[in-house]
C-alpha cells in the first residue's frame, strides 16, 4: 500500500487554488476472491501481500479471477501491518519486533533481517534507510537499517498515548496515537525524544497514511470516527484539513492512488473518496463486499479488499 | 491555634518517620516511600551483591512485603494448572483485552518470612478453590498488600471476597467474607486494606456492588458500609492525617470521594481517567490523586488542600480553584503511585520516563527523561532515601536517580528477573519481592 501511496499524487490545479474537482462516478465489481486470513493487504505487480494472524501469505493475481497462494511466511508472533518498499516486507511483529523480508523472489519470501522492539511493534515506515517502528511501549523507534546485518536502534520519539500507526514522506515520518493524535518526527532529531510538530486529532485514529506530491504532503488518518485529513507541508505545523464521514462513520484503513482514496469501511464495503481536494473530499464510488472491509489495497487497475469478522471466516476479494 | 495543630503535626510526623525505621506496616509504608537518611541503607545490589538472604516465595503474587518488628507478611496465591505467565511491559492483549479465568484450584497463602534469617517462620492458607472472578493476564489473585499494628496483620483478597486477621503466630483471629465480584472490564482486583485506629478498611470496587466498609480490626464485625457510584477502580484508599481533621481518600474513575471516618461524604472530584490505580498520598500539607492511562486523556494529578466540603471539581478552563492547588493535565501514571521527596513531585511514568514538578506549585522542574532504552516498564512504585531515588523496573532492575532539580542518572542495580511488587525499607534493608523471589538487600555487617 505504501507503495502505491507514494505513486504519482495529482493533485489537480483547481484544488491547489482552493476551487473545485469535477468528481466523476466510479464502479466497481468483483472479479475474484480466495480465503484466507487477512487483516492487512498490499499489492505489488502481479501479486498480493495478505497479512493475517501471524501469517504473511503472498497470492499471484495473473489472473484476477482466480488468485494462486505463491508463497507464505509466519512470524512467531501476530502482524498488525507491514510495507513493502524496494526488495523488502518491513513486518510490524508484535512482540517479535520489527521483520525484514526478502520478497524480491515472491514465491520464495526469506527473512532478510529482525530487530526486537522493547514492546509490541504495531507499524513501519521507511525514510531511506531508517525505520520507524510504531512500537506500543515505547513509542516510535528509530532503526538504522545502513547495515542489514545489524540493525541499530537510534533513538526513540515519545508519543503521549499509545502508538498506533506511522507512515513516511521522503524527508519525514508521521505517526499517529491514541487518544492524542498526529506527530510529525524528523530523523535528524532522533536522539530528543520530542516530536517537531504535535496536533491533537478529532479522534483516536489507528491507522495512517501519506500523499506526497508537488511540494505538498497530505496524511490522512483513519480509525475511531471519520476520515480525517491533514496539511503536513510544513511537519512543525499540521494543518487540520477537514474529517470526512464515510457512511459506516467507522473507516478501518485507506489506500490511495493518485488522488483516489480507497477507504475499508466496514460493513459498508469499500468507498471510493476523490482527495483531489484533499480539503473538501468527494465520494465516487462504493462496493458492498460480503464481508465487512478490514482493509484494502490499490493497483495495477485492481482494488484487493481483505474482508471477514476477524472469526477465520476472511478472505481477500479482487475488485475492478 | 494553627501554629499548635501544625506543631503538633510535625511532632507525629516524626515519629511515624523514626517508627517508619523500624516497621513497614502498610502499601508504601508510614510515609509513602519516603526513607529517612540512613548511611547503612544500601545503593548498590545485584543476585548476588549485598544480598543478606533471598528466599523462594510459592506461588505468585505483586503484592508488596509488610514488617513488623522481625515478622515480613507476604500474600501469594498457589495455582494448580497452568496459566498464562504475565508478560512485561504495557501492551495491547488482543481480542480478550488481557482477561483470562482460572480453572484449577487455587490456594490463598499469607506468609511470615522472618527478617533475620529468611526462612519462612509459618505459612497460612487461608482459602482453597477456583477463583471466582477474572483477571488481567499481568495481574495476579494477590496484588493486595496485607497490612499490620503489629499485633495481627490484616489480609484482603478480592479475588475471593476474603478479608482475615491473623496473629503474629499465625493463627487465624477472624475471617470475612465480602463477595467476590468481576469488575467492568474483569482485570481482577489489587485495592489494598488500609488501618486506621480499630478499624480496617476496603474499598472493593466493581460492576455488581461497589463498596466501601470498615471492620473492627478485633472481631472482624462490619462497623459500617457505604456504597460506592463506580465498577473498576484498582488504588489504595489512604488515610489522610491532616493538620483539619483525618478522611479516607479513594481514588475512582467516576469520582475521587473522601469520606470521613465514619464513612460519611466530605468532598468529591470529577475528572478521572479510566483505570485508576495509583494509590493517593499526602506530603506539604496536600493530598495527591492521579490516574493515568496512557490511552486516554486526560491523565491528571490533583493536589489538594484539606478542609473541603462538596463538589470541588475543577470547572472547564481551570486549573485550580479554592482546594485544587494545582492540577497537571497530562501528568498522570498508569500503575505507580508518585513520590514526594523534598520539595518535589516525582512522576515515574509505566513506559520509563522521570518528571519533576514542585511539590509546591506543580511548575515543571524538569520535563521527561528517559530512564532507559532497555526498560520494559515500570509498575513498581519509587522511594527515596540517602538523596537518591529508586526506580524498581518490570525487568527487575533498579534505576539509581539523584535527587534535586537536574536529572541524573547515577546507576542500576540488577536481580534479573520479573518485578512489580513495591519494596519494602526497614531497618537497613531494602526487601524486594521479584517473581519467585524475596531478597533482603543490606550491606554486610561488620
Amino acid at each position: 500500500m505504501m507503495f502505491l501511496v507514494r505513486a504519482l499524487y495529482v493533485l489537480c490545479g483547481l484544488a491547489l487554488t482552493g476551487g473545485s474537482a469535477v468528481a466523476q462516478p466510479i464502479a466497481l465489481k468483483q472479479v475474484g476472491s480466495f480465503r484466507v486470513p487477512a487483516d492487512t493487504v498490499e499489492i505489488r505487480g502481479n501479486h498480493v501481500f495478505v497479512a493475517g494472524g501471524h501469517t504473511l501469505t503472498i497470492l499471484d493475481l495473473s489472473d484476477p479471477s482466480l488468485p494462486k497462494k505463491a508463497a507464505e511466511y509466519a512470524f512467531p508472533e501476530q502482524i498488525w501491518s507491514f510495507r513493502l518498499v524496494g526488495p523488502y516486507a518491513y513486518v510490524a511483529a508484535n512482540f517479535y519486533g520489527l521483520g525484514i523480508l526478502d520478497v524480491s523472489n515472491p514465491a520464495a519470501p526469506k527473512l532478510r533481517a529482525s530487530f526486537k522492539t522493547p514492546g509490541q511493534a504495531k507499524g513501519v515506515a521507511l525514510v531511506g534507510t531508517t525505520a520507524f517502528v510504531a512500537d506500543h511501549m515505547s513509542g516510535i523507534d528509530v532503526i538504522d537499517l545502513a547495515s542489514l546485518d545489524k540493525p541499530m536502534l537510534r533513538g526513540s520519539f515519545f508519543v503521549d498515548g499509545y502508538a498506533r500507526d506511522v507512515a513516511a514522506s521522503s524527508r519525514f515520518a508521521f505517526a499517529v496515537d491514541a487518544p492524542t493524535g498526529l506527530y510529525a518526527l524528523d530523523p535528524a532529531r532522533s536522539g530528543t525524544d520530542e516530536a517537531l510538530g504535535q496536533v491533537q486529532s478529532a479522534a483516536a485514529p489507528q491507522m495512517i497514511e501519506v500523499i506526497e506530491q508537488g511540494g505538498r504532503v497530505i496524511a490522512c488518518l483513519v480509525g475511531g470516527g471519520a476520515l480525517q485529513l491533514y496539511d503536513v507541508t510544513d511537519p512543525a505545523k499540521p494543518v487540520h484539513l477537514t474529517s470526512f464521514k464515510t457512511p459506516s462513520g467507522r473507516p478501518a484503513r485507506i489506500a490511495v492512488d493518485g488522488t483516489r482514496g480507497y477507504v475499508a469501511d466496514g460493513r459498508e464495503g469499500v468507498q471510493i473518496v476523490d482527495l483531489s481536494n484533499p480539503s473538501s473530499p468527494v465520494l465516487v464510488g462504493s462496493i458492498k463486499t460480503s464481508l465487512p472491509a478490514r482493509d484494502v489495497a490499490v493497483g495495477g487497475g485492481l482494488v484487493v479488499a481483505a474482508v471477514g469478522m476477524g472469526e477465520g471466516n476472511e478472505e481477500v476479494v479482487v475488485l475492478r | 491555634m494553627r501554629l499548635r495543630i501544625l506543631s503538633c503535626l510535625a511532632i507525629v510526623t516524626l515519629a511515624t518517620a523514626l517508627l517508619s525505621a523500624q516497621n513497614w506496616p502498610r502499601f508504601r509504608g508510614t510515609e509513602n516511600g519516603r526513607i529517612a537518611d540512613d548511611p547503612a541503607l544500601p545503593e548498590t545490589w545485584s543476585e548476588t551483591e549485598n544480598v543478606r538472604w533471598k528466599t523462594d516465595i510459592p506461588g505468585v503474587g505483586w503484592s508488596s512485603p509488610v514488617v513488623w518488628g522481625d515478622h515480613i507478611f507476604l500474600t501469594a496465591t498457589i495455582g494448580a494448572g497452568s496459566e498464562p505467565q504475565p508478560i512485561k511491559g504495557l501492551y495491547d492483549p488482543g481480542d480478550e483485552n488481557g482477561r483470562t479465568r482460572a480453572t484449577g484450584d487455587h490456594r490463598w497463602m499469607i506468609y511470615d518470612v522472618d527478617f533475620q534469617t529468611g526462612k519462612i517462620r509459618w505459612e497460612h492458607e487461608l482459602a482453597r478453590g477456583v477463583p471466582k472472578v477474572q483477571r488481567h493476564i499481568k495481574n495476579t489473585f494477590a496484588s493486595e498488600t496485607a497490612v499490620t499494628d503489629g499485633e495481627r496483620v490484616y489480609a484482603y483478597f478480592g479475588s475471593i471476597g476474603l478479608l482475615t486477621a491473623l496473629d503474629l503466630n499465625g493463627r487465624r483471629v477472624w475471617m470475612q467474607e465480602l463477595g467476590a465480584y468481576d469488575g467492568r472490564q474483569a482485570f481482577g482486583t489489587a485495592a489494598s486494606p488500609a488501618l486506621h485506629g480499630d478499624h480496617v478498611i476496603v474499598v472493593h470496587d466493581n460492576a455488581t456492588e461497589s463498596f466501601m466498609a470498615a471492620y473492627d480490626k478485633r472481631t472482624g464485625k462490619e462497623i459500617w458500609r457505604v456504597k460506592r457510584d463506580e465498577t473498576e477502580n484498582w488504588a489504595t484508599p489512604f488515610i489522610w492525617e491532616n493538620e483539619l481533621r483525618t478522611e479516607i481518600v479513594t481514588s475512582g474513575l467516576r469520582k475521587v470521594r473522601s469520606y470521613d471516618l465514619s464513612g460519611k461524604q466530605l468532598w468529591e472530584l470529577s475528572g478521572m481517567t479510566v483505570n485508576v490505580t495509583p494509590t493517593p498520598f499526602a506530603s506539604h500539607g496536600l493530598v495527591f490523586i492521579n490516574s493515568g492511562y496512557p490511552g486516554q486523556s486526560p491523565r491528571p494529578v490533583y493536589a489538594i488542600r484539606p478542609g473541603a466540603s462538596g463538589d470541588i471539581s475543577l470547572k472547564p478552563d481551570q486549573t485550580s480553584n479554592e482546594f485544587v492547588v494545582w492540577y497537571q493535565p497530562l501528568l498522570g501514571t498508569y500503575n505507580t503511585s508518585s513520590l514526594v521527596y523534598g520539595d518535589i513531585y516525582y512522576t515515574l511514568l509505566d513506559r520509563g520516563f522521570l518528571l519533576a514538578h514542585d511539590v509546591k506549585t506543580g511548575k515543571q522542574v524538569y520535563g521527561r527523561q528517559r530512564i532507559s532504552a532497555e526498560a520494559a516498564g515500570f509498575t513498581s512504585s519509587p522511594w527515596a532515601y540517602n538523596g537518591k531515588i529508586f526506580l524498581l523496573s518490570e525487568d527487575g532492575d533498579t534505576f539509581i536517580v539523584a535527587a534535586g532539580p537536574e536529572y541524573k542518572l547515577l546507576g542500576k542495580n540488577s536481580l534479573n528477573e520479573m518485578s512489580l511488587a513495591t519494596p519494602a525499607v526497614v531497618r537497613g534493608s531494602v526487601l524486594i519481592r521479584t517473581q519467585s523471589k524475596l531478597y533482603r538487600i543490606a550491606k554486610p555487617q561488620k
